[in-house]
């Protein structure tokens, strides 16, 4: 009897040794290829940060739950199953996961799918409570992954110079602002690991190869997010109150030439890009770009180069008197003109910019020369590339050589451009420029990196030349009859005001560039509207008032102790989640 | 220790070299827990079965087997009327505090103890009407656990019964008819088994030409088990870092399918001495066995050896596509808390008779 047992059990031994030594090669080989995956680790891109160390962008971990087995190969939620057994284990799934049964249905019991995506975004405890339904259905085909999303928790606030992520192919690519312009910085290191699946739920396998990711060290700006957000609520309400097809707003310290804040309408949201925005004929999306970085004239806001110039090269003193021609100068047709309520008498340099005299300005202009206005946009680096973005396409358009020649240079290029036409340049520039007027006359490059060294300004103007134009832009300001301009006790500030009517269009560009305190400038603002429709189209009604409010708050900002928690207002839209409400 | 000295030790060694096998491998299907609460807690009572049965005494043991076969029997028809359906199967009852009993589990050692107790009173049966009684003491039983439905646990009587039989004396004339007998009905068996057990078989038959879709249903469980195995290979993949085991693909891989996992995670190495610890243990009870004059502790050691083999083979075997795939455990290693009880209950009532021997048999004696 003990022999048929032996019998059995050495030919069960047989079976071992045909398996594990005669097959087994083959067969590891291919239990390993069915269930062993290198799977690269994407590392978190890294933090963009503001000049306090706010968040503007940042990755955070979230689960999607997917479905990645052919229907036929799975042990639950099979179209065959008993239908009472399926609906229990379908609405399970379904109302953990937050989505309606029926599309859940549809899509987990089509036998031609064999992946989908069935919810994302997942929170914590939905997480939870579908990995514990999952794992009472071991075999369902179905799946938790996670994955990194980027998160904008300053929300509109900035957004265009923050840009945004797209996927490509997989591959998340920064297509705007720092993230295009930092794509490889904020790409961390990958990392790699070799698993055994992932159905298992039980993690990873140190046997079979791990590498960590590194996520890339953070970019840190020289951007405010709070002055980002009183930016955005500025202009906002310039668009709300002025309707203008686009407005653009820039923040800069003049001490440092740091840029604070930029921004525009339209404009969009980072975290859910696509909306909030508007297409024009051939489908681009206009919210994307920035128009800060599209060129324009800068109108009146140029008159203060050509006077500090002229008083900086000695072409004229601060007590010269310039004639206003009883408000027409009739150098060529059609003539000059002042704007209405410009005084016909007699004016100094600084009545010239208080009043905003066109025929003074083309007068200063000329007596500065063909030359001299050529070297002083120069100087003040009107041509040069900003370099602040990716998409700036050009930094501004000088009038051609041939215009500059001749009869054709002082009766016609000269005045105009002393008055801000015929020239374009960006309001980003414009900021920039502007700083070196009223910090001294120094001209600091742009500065967006909080690592980046500052380098040396390039001495423009003098300080006694500086000074007087603060005294005249702050008259400006205080003229008794702008009363629209906001004021406040204790804090003077100064500006000055461009209004250019547009050739071929007939409507108007507004734009208002703002200093302060006028006593020790540190920051400037420029703030441009483009064809608005409401009332008023002169700069100072139209922009001056926001660069005005966005100028006082930024001072008060920059004087405050950086706070981490309610840098924001509400007002701005702001998210700490990327889940719309 | 004077005990240990009187009894067959050899025994004592070899369970728990399995049972720390068990324990390993409980472990490792538990997700790498080197000691599963669970699992202690199951051998720790059977440790105490063992010992408490072995100190029970062999003459309490020798008047109690009718009493045993008898409530085992009542436990089993218990279970049929008011057991627990898991999986559409009736097969436990709900004790205190959580714990479970599979009846069916309790009646393989009932069933060799009533079976070494018969054949002790009525040793050496010479013609096939001697073998009925005894057969009954089977049969019914076996009935009983088929309804259940176990087909395993109920196939695992039929090799008992003709071992210990055969270790009573019966000539091989009487029991080749025995032994042909069912290998002749198994294909009219086929006719009346469940659709699934149905499936099982035809699966087990054709392994080699699995479709995929067989392979993920009827052919599961061997699919799997089979890569589980040969992936093994000479030295296995480590402890719980078997692919088919972590990945969950091997299913009741902690309890009928344990052996795919030591098979993956120790390869050959590791598997073929598990093997062949598991049947030393068979294999030393047998052979004490054989050594003791007194019948009813020659059958019943003999039995409990049988007892071991057969599980090894049914549960290895079905695991290599020896046999149709059907749930049966291997005692002190699956998980069960029955199986693992009754292993020690069974090994406690084998060191008590043995414990009591009078002078042994040489091969000699045995031979007359």
């Amino acid at each position: 009897m003990l022999a048929p047992v032996g019998i059995i059990f050495v030919l069960t031994f047989f079976r071992l040794i045909y398996f594990q030594l005669d097959q087994g090669a083959e067969v590891e080989g291919r239990v390993l290829s069915r269930v062993m995956y290198e799977t690269e680790i994407e590392a978190p891109r890294g933090k963009i940060l503001d000049r306090h160390g706010a968040v503007l962008a940042e990755d955070r971990g979230v689960w999607a739950l997917e479905m990645d087995e052919p229907a036929k190969l799975r042990r639950h939620l099979r179209p065959g199953m008993e239908r009472e057994l399926l609906k229990r284990e379908l609405t399970l799934i379904a109302e953990a996961a937050g989505v309606p049964l029926a599309e859940l249905a549809a899509v987990v019991l089509n036998p031609k799918k064999t992946y989908a995506v069935l919810a994302d975004d997942l929170s914590s405890s939905e997480h939870r409570r579908l990995a514990a339904i999952l794992r009472t259905m071991r075999g369902s085909g179905i799946k938790m992954r996670r994955h990194w999303r980027r998160v904008y928790p300053q929300g509109r606030a900035l957004a265009h110079m923050v840009g945004l992520l797209v996927d490509h192919d997989g591959k998340r690519e920064g297509v705007l602002g720092l993230e295009a312009m930092c794509q490889d910085d904020l790409h961390g290191q990958d990392g790699s690991k070799a698993s055994l699946g992932v159905a298992g739920g039980r993690g990873i396998n140190p046997a079979l190869g791990f590498q960590a990711a590194q996520e890339a060290p953070a970019v840190e700006t020289t951007l405010d997010s709070r002055i980002g957000a009183v930016l955005l609520e500025q202009l906002d309400a310039v668009q709300l109150e002025h309707n203008p097809d686009w407005v653009a707003g820039v923040v800069v310290d003049v001490r440092t030439g740091d840029l604070l804040a930029i921004g525009g309408l339209p404009d969009f949201n980072p975290n859910w890009p696509g909306e909030n925005t508007t297409r024009d004929e051939e489908g681009h999306l206009l919210g994307l770009a920035l128009p800060a970085f599209w060129p324009i004239e800068p109108g009146s806001t140029c008159k203060p180069f050509i006077v500090g110039r002229a008083l900086q090269e000695g072409a004229i003193q601060e007590t010269d008197t310039f004639s206003n021609r009883g408000g027409t100068w009739n150098i060529r047709k059609p003539p000059i003109r002042n704007a209405s309520g410009v005084p016909d008498r007699p004016m100094t340099p600084r009545e010239v910019l208080a009043y905003s005299s066109n025929i003074g300005a083309g007068q200063i202009g000329l007596k500065l020369g063909v030359d001299g206005v050529q070297r002083a946009f120069r100087d003040f680096a009107f041509w040069e590339p900003l370099g602040l973005s990716l998409r700036e396409p050009f930094p501004g358009i000088e009038p051609a050589a041939k215009y500059w020649k001749g009869k054709q240079g002082t009766i016609w290029t000269v005045p105009s451009v002393s008055m801000g036409h015929q020239l374009q340049i960006t309001p980003a520039r414009l900021a920039y420029s502007f700083a070196a007027l009223v910090n001294g006359g120094q001209y600091f490059k742009p500065r967006l990196f909080a690592g980046q060294p500052i380098a040396a300004p390039r001495k423009v103007l003098s300080e006694s030349v500086s000074k007087f134009l603060c005294m005249a832009m702050t008259d400006v300001v205080e003229m008794p009859h702008r009363v629209w301009l906001p004021r406040s006790s204790g804090f003077r500030w100064g500006g000055k005001s461009g209004t250019t009517q547009k050739l071929h269009e007939s409507n108007y560009t507004s734009l208002f560039a703002a200093f302060g305190p006028t006593e020790n400038p540190e920051i400037v603002v420029v703030i441009v509207a483009d064809n608005p429709k409401g009332k008023e189209h002169y700069g100072s009604k139209v922009a001056g008032v926001a660069a005005g409010n966005v100028l006082r708050r930024s001072v008060e900002l920059m004087a405050r102790a950086p706070r981490s928690v309610d840098l924001v207002p509400a007002s701005t839209g702001v998210m700490f989640s990327n889940r719309k409400p | 220790m004077r005990f240990l000295k009187k009894t067959d030790w050899p025994i004592i060694p070899l369970a728990l070299g399995i049972m720390w096998v068990g324990l390993t491998v409980q472990g490792s299907v538990s997700g790498g827990v080197r000691y599963p609460p669970s699992h202690v807690i199951r051998m720790v009572v059977a440790g105490l079965a063992c010992v408490l049965c072995a100190a029970w005494g062999e003459r309490r043991w020798r008047k109690s087997p009718w009493l045993v076969y008898g409530i085992c029997l009542a436990l089993l028809v218990l279970v049929l009327l008011t057991g627990r359906s898991t999986n559409n199967a009736r097969r436990w009852i709900d004790l205190f505090g959580g714990f479970k009993l599979q009846p069916s589990e309790t009646m393989k050692f009932a069933v060799i103890l009533a079976l070494a107790k018969w054949f002790g009173d009525h040793p050496k049966p010479r013609r096939m009407a001697d073998l009925y009684r005894p057969a009954l003491l089977v049969a019914v039983p076996a009935i009983l656990v088929l309804l259940a439905p176990d087909l395993g646990t109920a196939l695992t009587f039929v090799p008992m019964f003709l071992g210990v039989a055969w270790l009573a004396g019966t000539p091989w004339r009487v029991l080749r008819w025995v032994l042909i007998l069912p290998v002749l009905l198994a294909p009219i068996a086929l006719l009346f088994i469940q659709d699934y057990q149905q499936e099982r078989v035809m699966s087990w038959w054709k392994q080699s030409e699995l479709t995929l879709e067989e392979k993920a249903d009827v052919g599961f469980h061997l699919w799997h088990s089979k890569m589980a195995v040969g992936s093994g290979g000479m030295h296995g993949f480590g402890w719980a870092r078997g692919p088919e085991n972590r990945l969950d693909r091997l299913p009741e891989r902690h309890n009928d399918f344990v052996f795919p996992v030591i098979a993956e995670e120790h390869g050959f190495v590791g598997a073929s001495l598990f093997l062949l610890l598991y049947a030393a243990l068979g294999a030393a009870a047998i052979a004490l066995a054989v050594k003791h004059r007194d019948p009813f502790t020659r059958l019943y050691l003999g039995g409990m050896g049988l007892h071991f083999l057969v599980h090894l083979i049914l549960n290895v075997g079905v695991t290599l596509g020896v046999w149709p795939t059907t749930g049966l455990p291997l005692p002190m290693v699956s998980f069960g808390g029955s199986s693992m009880a009754m292993a020690g209950v069974m090994i406690g009532v084998g060191l008590a008779l043995s414990a009591s021997r009078g002078p042994v048999f040489t091969s000699r004696a045995w031979e007359d």
